[in-house]
């Protein structure tokens, strides 16, 4: 983010350079040549005064003739006079000399006395010429006095003189323009360093900005960082302890077995061995203790069961849910021709899943479909499936006697009854068995039911991700071929 | 039946399942000597004639080995594994004969060269109808070599 920012500030600085760079260059140019102009004009209204004012004089100062000496002039009267006048003139312009010049060049007055009857330089001379062909010339020149850096800036305009006789002198003007120059070249080296100021300023506090939110950007993310430390190693402490729980709960149930076996098998000899000494009552009690010990055996095996969902469980393979519940049915073989019972299966789908734990679930399922059946009334078991979202829903239904709808969550909690032992035989382990099995395959199981009409145990699997169009179909398929289930 | 009736050797830490077997092996009516030993060591150091098991008489070479997994000091597996290394005792059957039903034991035993496997009947009578199947297997059925006599070092 800060490269980027910083990719940003030198583009943008160079664009910068790059425009107000020209921009002040050319303004200044354009100041200063307005500048030239208002001057120009002003020394060209000078000029005309100045030549009307001092027509005569300036007639009697030019009819010296080209030889003059520069002796003669400072002792002309006119020249004297002139040069009051000049003086009066010029009192409150910027007018910085007064030259005027003969036809051939020769400086025939200047306030500038030294240079009296000279001869104009050629270059300043060819200048002055043109005036005299087009009326009005001017130059302007930089001057760096010797003394010091200081720069001057004179502007020289020269103006041709006319009489009843033709062009007979030229007169020029220079004006100190320094002033105006300063004035605009300070201008812009403020108006640069403003500008460059207010970018600075700018970028400044765009850097502060960036640097404040980059700051709680960073510290947020340390936040979040250590959260999530924490949060993996209450994870790992979580996954740790649920193992070792279930680690407990499996070798508890495992050994809770060995001095059952050994309750029962002792059980059995004394009766066998002792029985006559028993007695009917005694041997009566024997029974049931032997009962209550099986019953025992069987509930530390379903918890062992339910234990192993997790700590035994075999990885997912691909499968065809149809073959897992065709061989339930067939295991259950014997307990369908008993109760006459009916079985309805639909096509299901092919899933990831454990094949043990897959039989095990439609094992219970199915199962207790058979067993809680009407005693008057033959059990219908259907199982029955769609997809809904990339999920299987697969319905397991019976018409059995069914249990209050309030109960519909409690059925799956370990050891939970809602028969006596005398109705139903069972140890409650089952549906919470089937609900191990189906969370470990993330999926979740709900139950439905009214009494004596029935129940339905809906499980919803997911569909494995990379699951090949055909099966899609397949499934799409069953939804027609049985409309009832949608 | 005219072989010799062999001897059965049993290693079980459990008091009682040796009691049992002892009274199912009566029950079902078979002839056989039943010798046990109670952990791995003592196993080994039977069938190495060594300490308390030195004398041939008393401790005779078994027929058969029932074995059960877990067993303090050295545990079913240590020694199952050691019988079948080693040249002298490997042609012993063994028959392990344990409570664990988890599947890891069941191919670990038979990968270890275990003759068969069988998990403790949780009733009595099935305890005889082992002993009784064991015995017409192993003692009638199967025909062992008779004419090794095998090396007791």
């Amino acid at each position: 983010m800060f490269k980027l920012f910083n990719y940003f500030a030198t583009i943008s600085f160079v664009a910068f350079v790059l425009i107000v760079g020209p921009y002040s260059y050319f303004f200044a140019r354009y100041i200063t040549g307005q500048m030239y102009e208002a001057q120009l004009s002003k020394n060209l209204i000078i000029s005309n005064s100045f030549v009307s004012d001092t027509a005569s004089d300036l007639k009697a100062l030019s009819r010296s003739d080209e030889s003059i000496s520069r002796v003669h002039l400072l002792k002309s009267n006119e020249f004297e006079e002139f040069r009051n006048d000049v003086a009066s003139l010029l009192k409150h312009t910027e007018t910085s000399n007064v030259r005027l010049l003969g036809l051939s060049g020769t400086i025939l007055f200047s306030l500038n006395e030294a240079e009296l009857g000279q001869k104009l330089e050629p270059a300043e001379f060819q200048l002055a010429k043109t005036a005299l062909t087009e009326g009005l010339a001017s130059q302007h020149k930089n001057i760096v006095s010797a003394s010091a850096k200081q720069k001057s800036y004179i502007l020289s305009s020269y103006m041709p003189l006319k009489g009843s006789e033709g062009q007979y002198a030229l007169l020029q003007l220079d004006s100190d323009i320094t002033p105006i120059h300063n004035r605009i070249d300070s201008f812009r080296f403020w108006f640069i360093l403003l500008t460059a100021l207010c970018a600075l300023c700018l970028y400044g506090m765009l850097c502060y900005v960036m640097q404040h939110f980059s700051s709680i950007i960073s510290r947020q993310y340390q936040e979040l960082s250590t959260v999530k430390e924490k949060l993996e190693q209450q994870t790992q402490e979580l996954k740790r302890s649920n193992e070792e729980l279930e680690l407990f709960a499996y070798t508890a149930s495992h050994d809770l077995q060995e001095p059952l076996r050994k309750v029962q098998a002792f059980g059995e000899r004394l009766a066998k061995k002792h029985g006559d000494v028993l007695g009917k009552e005694g041997l009566l009690y024997l029974e049931r203790m032997q009962d209550a010990s099986s019953r025992m055996r069987v509930l530390i095996q379903d918890l062992l069961t339910y234990s192993r969902v997790s700590t035994k469980a075999d990885p997912f393979l691909r499968l065809d849910l149809n073959l897992i519940v065709r061989d339930v049915v067939s295991d259950l073989e014997v307990r369908i021709s008993q109760t006459n019972a009916k079985v309805e299966l639909s096509n299901l789908p092919t899933i990831e899943a454990d094949p043990l734990q897959m039989r095990q679930l439609f094992q219970n399922l199915i199962g207790n479909a058979l067993k809680f059946h009407k005693p008057d009334q033959a059990p219908i078991v259907t199982v029955s499936c769609e997809t809904i979202n990339e999920k299987v829903v697969i319905t397991v239904k019976d018409n059995g006697v069914g249990f209050d709808n309030q109960y519909a969550e409690k059925v799956f909690q370990i050891f939970q009854r809602l028969h006596g032992r005398g109705e139903f035989e069972g140890t409650g382990m089952g549906l919470a068995i089937v609900r191990k099995i189906v969370e470990r395959h993330g999926g979740n199981i709900s139950a439905e039911s009214q009494e004596n009409e029935g129940a339905s145990f809906i499980i919803t699997l997911p569909l494995p991700a990379a699951l090949p169009e055909e099966h899609k179909k397949d499934i799409r398929k069953t939804q027609t071929l049985h409309p009832q289930l949608a | 039946m005219n072989r010799k009736p062999i001897t059965i050797l049993m290693a079980d830490d459990d008091p009682d399942d040796r009691m049992l077997t002892g009274e199912a092996l009566e029950e079902s009516l078979l002839a056989n000597d039943l010798h046990f030993v109670e952990d791995g060591e003592e196993l080994m150091d039977y069938l190495h004639c060594r300490g308390k098991y030195s004398d041939p008489v008393s401790a005779p070479k078994p027929g058969v080995i029932l074995l059960d997994l877990n067993m303090p000091k050295k545990d079913g597996r240590e020694a199952l594994k050691e019988i079948k290394s080693d040249p002298n005792l490997k042609r012993i059957p063994i028959v392990v004969m344990t409570t664990s039903k988890v599947e890891q034991d069941i191919l670990r035993s038979y990968d270890l060269g275990a003759n068969s496997y069988i998990t403790k009947p949780v009733t009595f009578d099935g305890l005889v109808d082992v002993i009784r199947n064991l015995g017409r297997y192993w003692f009638e059925i199967v025909e062992l070599p008779q004419s090794e006599e095998y090396v007791r070092s």
